[in-house]
């Protein structure tokens, strides 16, 4: 006798139904749980991501100025001078000089100011109000882009090094921190990711921030960066 | 024969790729965390790396032989070889005023990244360009200054603070071995060489012993009288220096008291914060030639530079 079978068993299809219940659930569960794993991801990176950019950005900033040349307002702010620029002058005039100039944009007659340093230090701070190209005035050794910088006022003799600078201010607003340059908007320069009750204070040498994570309140990043 | 056509196998393959893939998304993202932090930390150790790179050269001082570096050149260290190759750059922006910058590349064994800067802006003691800035006889505002038979054209300065450059009396006297009380000074030998280890040695600048072209820098906490004697010196300090009993001092005399030559020569140049007394029959001649050298002789113990303004960065980071 040969014993024929075909198709298959109830207890197989029992079986079967089962573990593909157990196998759809795990599979649902997986992947709700990678969603969720995802967006808390993307969320966390918004955070890291906002907090890299400002403890650079601002210890970048400060760590070009001197004593003086920051203070913090109202908490949630701080005014500086924002070094776009430098290099070493190399002519004189009455009130121009040509520099051998590293900037990082072009110097901008309708919002910068110059800071011009003698051989032992002593700071003279003018305004810039005209600009031109000397590209032969820095000789052989030139790095930068020889630059002729008009001031405001007559030029100290013997100056060797200047700064451009802007006056900007940061500020931790909206739930982001945003740069402000003279009296225009307030750029956002990282995601909004931070609450109102953050805070920015520069003690001077710090620079002090609690960073309040706006979707979970019990987190409170202190940001501390030691300027000189 | 017997024939199974059940779904168990497709069943397994589909847990196993199911199972797969979740520990495949683990471990890239395991992977990624890890490769981040890598980059952080190497960041940080480049960041701190610079830095240190910085501030060593400002410590060292301009490389080689700093005066045939032109104003507007440059003079490099560096080490290609170093598991970080670095490189330092100096350039003279003024006869003693120096942009310093240091570049550290990341090493082979690094994440591939850019290089890290650092800049400061330094004053290094220059003794030319100091000598021509000084005055003869330099002076703090409520000092006095009498001398009997002064030399004619005597050039006198009067400051608010007492500097040599970017240096106070204090941080010039700093680590130099002390002279206190009176002073005979007398050259002493040692293995055929001069002993600059002896303090009362203030060289011989008027004999033919090896001491002859030594100058001597000493400190001076509290006053002292140098009695008989000849040396070239650069003193330096908080006291009173008076020189008698016909001693002869070459160099430089750099006190916040007051000098007085009672009795003896000087030739040199002197600043002094309470004021400069010359007696009668005594004698000053301003000699730059003989301050030169002393001042030559501090820069060789003192290369060091200081900062022109306490930043960090010139250009910020």
């Amino acid at each position: 006798m040969t014993l024929r079978c075909s198709g298959v068993t109830l207890l197989e299809a029992l079986i079967a139904v089962v573990i593909s219940t157990v196998v759809v659930t795990l599979a649902g569960r997986t992947l709700l749980h990678a969603m969720a794993v995802s967006r808390d991801a993307v969320v966390r990176d918004d955070r890291l991501i906002a907090r890299r950019i400002a403890r650079v950005t601002l210890r970048s900033e400060l760590a070009a100025l001197g004593p003086g040349e920051a203070r913090s307002s109202g908490g949630d702010s701080l005014r500086l001078r924002a070094i776009r620029g430098a290099g070493r002058v190399c002519r004189i005039e009455s009130d121009w000089i040509v520099a051998d100039l590293r900037a990082g944009r072009s110097p901008e007659p309708d919002k910068d100011s110059l800071e011009l340093m003698g051989p032992l230090g002593a700071v003279q701070v003018v305004d810039l109000i005209g600009t031109g190209s000397e590209p032969n005035a820095c000789g052989a050794n030139a790095v930068g882009r020889p630059t002729r910088l008009r001031s405001s006022g007559p030029v100290d003799p013997d100056v060797v090094f200047v700064r451009l600078f802007e006056t900007g201010a940061y500020h931790l607003d909206l739930g982001a921190l945003r740069y402000r340059r003279g009296r225009g908007g307030r750029q956002p320069l990282t995601p909004d990711v931070w609450d109102e009750r953050s805070s920015l204070v520069f003690d001077a040498p710090w620079i002090r921030a609690s960073l309040v994570d706006a979707r979970a309140e019990s987190t409170a990043v202190p940001l501390l960066v030691r300027v000189w | 024969m017997r024939s199974s056509r059940g779904a168990a196998i497709p069943f397994v393959l589909l847990l196993t790729l199911a199972l797969y893939a979740l520990a495949w998304g683990t471990f890239v993202s395991a992977s990624s965390a890890l490769r981040s932090a890598r980059a952080a930390v190497t960041v940080s150790e480049l960041v701190a790396g610079v830095e240190a790179r910085v501030v060593r050269e400002i410590e060292r001082g301009p490389p080689g032989l700093a005066d045939s570096i032109a104003i507007g050149s440059s003079g490099f260290r560096g080490d290609s070889s170093n598991v970080r190759p670095w490189r330092a750059e100096w350039t003279r922006l003024d006869r003693e005023t120096w942009l310093v910058q240091a570049t550290i590349w990341p090493g082979e064994e690094d994440l591939p990244g850019t290089p890290l800067r650092a800049a400061r802006l330094v004053w290094v003691l220059d003794p030319q360009a100091r000598i021509l800035a000084l005055a003869d006889v330099t002076v703090a505002d409520t000092a006095t200054v009498t001398a009997g038979n002064a030399p004619p054209g005597l050039t006198i300065s009067v400051v608010d603070s007492l500097v040599l450059g970017l240096l106070t009396v204090d941080g010039v006297a700093e680590g130099l071995p002390r002279l206190a009380g009176v002073v005979t000074p007398r050259f002493a030998t040692r293995s055929g060489e001069c002993d600059t280890s002896v303090a009362e040695n203030l060289g011989d600048p008027t004999g033919t012993s090896v001491c002859r072209d030594v100058v001597s820098l000493r400190g001076v906490d509290q006053g002292i009288e140098v009695r008989g004697g000849t040396g070239h010196v650069l003193l330096a300090g908080q006291g009173d220096i008076s020189i008698t009993d016909g001693a002869l001092l070459r160099g430089i005399l750099m006190t916040a008291g007051r000098v007085r030559v009672l009795d003896g020569t000087f030739e040199g140049l002197i600043l002094a914060g309470r004021g400069v007394e010359v007696a009668g029959e005594s004698i000053f001649v301003p000699d730059r030639a003989s301050a030169l050298l002393a001042l030559e002789a501090l820069r060789d113990v003192r290369s060091s530079g200081r900062l022109l303004r306490p930043i960090r960065n010139v250009w910020g980071g």
